[in-house]
């Protein structure tokens, strides 16, 4: 990555767009992880801190969002206590495949109706509120995948890296935390269509 | 009467939908199941859209802005590791 050597390389405009750039990154997934604001300003502080400490053992500049993301991992970790964490679970696969109900006899899967949910504002910002919810209630393993693969839009192999799980290991739970929170949009989509349809 | 002009047919899309990566047989096979099978292609709209809005999310809470104070102790710790310095003599506290 560019910014990570010309940073090296004692750029200072360089080094304002690397604070820019990952601190509200780091602020972002820790919020989702730790829950709180103060906790979430605290660690991207801290992660920032010991990045430009240690920078020099950063070996190759294209692992640098890894190793930056594995740092601010670790310093939510230290607040944890704090934090508002969900039950430690396994999330089986059967629990978030749609429902099947017998109509006409045959069955069908249970789905809301997502049609509308790109073009509709208001449906959208109430799924986002679900959607941060869902994501803070998720067990941490799957969280932590989910945060990285689609919040943050890291590749698998950084995901694996942060997480120190294997390419598998990252594929199948982010599959499941997918599931699990699609589940939770289509229940509440559910729910507003039939309170419309009352 | 059936769309065919769905884009959710798309392989490359779907396999990162699915989050694990498929055989060519097995793509071509779904491929040829989503063709006659609204619900299942739905419900691949549906992990779609909750990707999307995944995505949406990550740039909508932001940190307050940076104080001086911690933009100094941050370029202080920068500059003492350009310059090659203890990581420890960076720090205040
Ligand atoms: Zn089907």
């Amino acid at each position: 990555m560019l910014l990570a050597e010309a940073l090296m390389r004692g750029d200072l405009g360089a080094f304002d767009e690397f604070v820019e750039v990952f601190r509200s990154k780091i602020f972002h997934y820790s919020l989702m992880t730790c829950g709180h604001r103060e906790d979430a300003e605290e660690v991207s502080q801290d992660t920032l801190l010991k990045v430009f400490e240690n920078f020099r053992q950063l070996q190759d500049p294209r692992n640098v969002r890894a190793w930056v993301f594995r740092i601010a991992k670790n310093a939510c970790l230290l607040k944890r206590r704090k934090s508002v964490f969900a039950p430690k679970a396994e999330l089986s696969l059967e629990d978030f495949l749609p429902q099947l109900e017998e109509s006409q006899g045959t069955l069908r899967m249970q789905i809301a109706d997502w049609s509308m949910v790109p073009d509709n504002q208001f449906l959208q910002s109430q799924l986002k509120e679900i959607l941060t919810t869902a994501i803070r209630e998720l067990p941490e393993i799957y969280r932590s995948v989910l945060l990285l693969r689609d919040v943050e839009e890291l590749s698998t192999e950084e995901t694996a890296q942060i997480l120190d799980v294997s390419l598998d290991v990252v594929k199948t739970r982010l599959h499941r935390a997918r599931l699990a929170i699609r589940q939770k949009l289509d229940r509440h989509l559910l729910e507003a269509s039939k309170s419309l349809s009352r | 009467m059936e769309s065919r002009d769905t884009q959710s047919t798309d392989s490359g899309e779907t396999e990162q939908s699915l989050g694990f990566t498929l055989e060519p047989e097995e793509i071509d096979e779904i491929a040829e199941h989503l063709q006659g099978c609204p619900p299942c292609l739905e419900f691949i709209e549906s992990l779609k859209t909750t990707v999307q809005m995944c995505k949406d999310i990550g740039t909508t809470e932001r940190p307050a802005p940076l104080d001086p104070a911690t933009h100094q102790r941050l370029l202080s710790a920068y500059q003492a590791m350009r310059s090659g310095k203890s990581p420890t003599a960076a720090k205040q506290d």
